[in-house]
């Protein structure tokens, strides 16, 4: 979907710090904008304030310090209003079980201000957008995880907002789920829906976005199309050893490498950003044979938004 | 309002599907309303055995008892005697021959005592009626289980029944007496003697049959036996019906945690709709189970009374305050499981407290204060005005205002205690 210059979403000076001042300090001060048509990605480790600044935006937690203006409305001034515009998919599966899809759906569908033959039309609608017409009248506690999840998604497309917000919608699903969901978004995204999608997953990011924001410790270190942030990490490429039961002292001596400008240690890995990975694997190599440990696997990766990350942080995704 | 009325028929929905509502709120109930329906009596009221051993077996003594049993039985059956030496004794749960072996009678007394199959045990000793001929005092021993007001009733009875002997007898000896010291008619042990005693005592037994005096009891209202299932009956319906609506609180709780309540929060509805439509739905489960329940209760033989403004009145007022507890309860519960331990704790405190489980009147008067901060107490109030005493709407007015009362303080602290985030 080709994406407007016009912002649709403006984030302003968004801060939010529960319980303060000893709280914690969840969404410090973020400011960014969303364009029209496009796909945003929020992609940051588990904690880093995705779900904080979404919950935010969407009105369900009232911020500490700044506002967002919404399709022309603000958060705060005039939450009705911006509700309205959004569709939102939270984390958690926000379903009544004992109830089919078809229930599900109409209850929220009258929720949403729809009625009559309208409601019915769009209930079927939503079914066949999510594949579940089949299985329409079956209490969703028979679903498998991956439908649960796509009825979870089809409740937030039901009064085709203009802004669709996705809290990590393939946490804990099986890899065809993930894969029918990703091109479900990309689909929604081709009607000319806007998509904000926070995750942790880096490839999925990678495979939506046409700009993603990265978002670590409530802050947004990165912003930018992946070229940008591309350009950000240079032309490193990321080596990743498997070696079990490493010490930790034995990262800097990988790190004292010349060419290697970080290590770092993730269970049961060991991974080097380096410019050019051909050049110090051998030494690489070399220097865990003489220490004994026992390595499993090689891998050297072209630059992604996970090297970013870890260029930016000293910290891989997952931690 | 539209959308409080969507989500109040959606979480009705939920609950009428969900088989746990049935088994708690429906199938619980009946059953232990049948139970301690049934414990307390049924439909028959409580009746009191009394047995009664006459080892004296003069003609005095089978008087005297049957004296007692014409006091016992004269109040609406609710005491039954049981005469060893007699073989009348229907529905005693005595041994057959209990009739021939006096020598066994104080033992089996005591085990019936003991395992409480009779609340107490009359027993006239021997030389009962040679004590009485002779103008000398004798006493008659009465045991009993210490079970409950049943003893004190009984002993009024005995007393009763020894007033009326004494009298006779007093006048029996009197006029003897007389005779033979006026007329020197007869020698003092002479059967001559015994005979006009006899005739004496018989004549003043005879005049007190028809009582001189009489108390002519009227009541403007018609009695309604407070037979088990009329204890029962309400105690059940209120104490189930307050727990349905206390699930206000699990609900809140669970579905903040499942986060379907936040997802309600994203929608383009006010938060006060989507709470309101919440308790709504609780509010109308429970009033649906309380009619049932009465309904319910009307076969088994509870007499609700014939006041169906009144229960009308309760069946809407009582669920309210009830609900309104619930909410309360959600703003400080933080899990579900802690919601469903505060909505037991609360349910089970509460019953007994507010006289679900047991009459208030049997209890101190401290504690009939003390449970009257039990919303139970009250709605028990007004059912059992209209349905002992014939209470008109206008009678339980004070209790349907406390219980609105009640309503408005714990929804003020439900919602400025209600944690939207």
């Amino acid at each position: 979907m080709p994406t407007s210059a016009a912002p649709i979403i403006e984030i302003t000076n968004l801060k939010k710090h529960f319980n303060p001042p000893d709280g914690p300090l969840a969404v410090n001060k973020i400011s960014m904008a969303i364009m029209a048509g496009e796909i945003f990605s929020l992609l940051g480790p588990n904690g880093a304030g995705k779900t904080t600044t979404i919950n935010m935006m969407c009105g369900l937690l009232t911020p500490t310090e700044g506002d967002v203006i919404i399709a022309g409305h603000s958060v705060i001034k005039e939450p009705l209003a911006v509700k309205r515009a959004l569709g939102v998919v939270p984390q958690e599966l926000a379903i009544y079980p004992t109830l089919s899809a078809r229930q599900n759906l109409v209850f929220f569908g009258k929720l949403y201000g729809l009625g009559g033959s309208e409601l019915n039309k769009r209930v079927d609608e939503v079914l066949e957008f999510t594949g579940l017409t089949e299985r329409a009248k079956d209490p969703i506690e028979e679903y498998s995880g991956g439908m649960k999840r796509r009825v979870n998604i089809g409740i937030g497309l039901l009064h085709r907002p203009q802004i669709v917000f996705l809290d990590e919608p393939t946490v804990a699903i099986d890899p065809q789920s993930r894969r029918n969901i990703l091109d479900a978004v990309k689909e929604l995204n081709a009607q000319g829906t806007t998509i904000l999608y926070t995750t942790h997953y880096m490839e999925e990011a990678q495979e939506l976005s046409d700009r993603v924001g990265i978002i670590d410790h409530g802050s947004i270190i990165a912003l930018g199309t992946q070229d940008e942030l591309m350009q950000q990490v240079g032309e490193q490429d990321t080596l990743v050893f498997c070696v079990p039961d490493v010490p930790d002292e034995f990262i800097d001596t990988l790190g004292a490498i010349q060419g290697v400008n970080k290590a770092l240690h993730v269970d049961d890995e060991i991974r080097l950003l380096a410019k050019d990975g051909r050049t110090v694997l051998p030494d690489a190599i070399r220097l865990i044979n003489e220490a004994g440990l026992s390595l499993q696997s090689v891998e050297v990766h072209e630059p992604t938004l996970e090297a970013l990350f870890l260029h930016l942080t000293g910290r891989a995704l997952r931690d | 309002m539209k959308p409080v009325i969507i989500i109040a028929l959606n979480d009705t929905l939920i609950s009428v599907k969900e088989r746990a509502t049935f088994l708690t709120g429906l199938l619980m109930p009946v059953l232990m309303m049948v139970l301690l329906g049934v414990a307390q009596g049924g439909n028959d009221g409580a009746t009191i055995t009394i047995d009664v051993i006459d080892e004296d077996g003069s003609k005095l003594s089978t008087q005297f008892v049957d004296l007692l049993t014409d006091e016992m039985q004269g109040e609406q059956d609710a005491f039954r005697v049981c005469a060893y030496h007699s073989d009348t004794a229907e529905d005693c749960d005595l041994p057959d021959d209990i009739a021939d072996t006096p020598g066994d009678w104080r033992s089996t007394a005591d085990d019936r005592l003991e395992k409480t199959d009779t609340y107490g045990a009359i027993i006239i000793e021997d030389g009962f009626g040679d004590h009485l001929r002779a103008g000398d005092t004798t006493t008659v021993t009465f045991k009993n289980s210490g079970n409950l007001s049943a003893p004190t009733l009984a002993q009024q009875k005995i007393d009763a029944a020894i007033s009326r002997m004494s009298g006779s007898v007093a006048i029996a000896n009197l006029t003897v007496g007389i005779a033979e010291e006026t007329f020197a008619a007869f020698d003092p042990n002479s059967p001559e003697r015994a005979a006009a005693f006899d005739s004496v005592l018989d004549s003043a037994e005879t005049a007190w049959q028809d009582r001189p005096i009489t108390v002519n009891s009227q009541s403007t209202k018609e009695q309604v036996s407070r037979s088990g299932f009329n204890q029962s009956g309400p105690g059940t319906t209120t104490m189930f019906v307050l727990m349905m609506a206390l699930s206000a609180a699990s609900i809140l709780v669970y579905e903040r945690k499942a986060g379907t309540l936040q997802r309600l929060y994203t929608l383009p509805i006010a938060k006060w709709q989507i709470i309101t439509g919440k308790l709504l739905s609780c509010y109308l489960v429970s009033a649906l189970q309380f009619i049932i329940l009465i309904g319910v209760g009307m076969l088994m033989g509870v007499e609700w009374g014939d006041n169906i403004v009144g229960l009308a009145l309760v069946i809407l007022i009582f669920p309210l305050t009830s609900t309104a507890l619930g909410l309360a309860l959600a703003t400080v519960a933080r899990t579900s499981a802690q919601a469903s331990s505060l909505q037991l704790l609360l349910g089970l405190t509460l019953a007994p407290l507010g006289g679900a489980w047991w009459p208030l009147e049997i209890v101190p008067d401290f504690m009939k204060t003390i449970g009257h901060i039990s919303p139970i107490a009250w709605a028990m109030d007004a059912l059992q005005e209209m349905m002992f005493y014939d209470g008109t709407v206008i009678d339980i007015l004070p209790m349907l205002g406390v219980l609105l009362g009640m309503a408005a303080v714990f929804f003020a602290f439900g919602v400025w205690n209600f944690k939207y985030e």
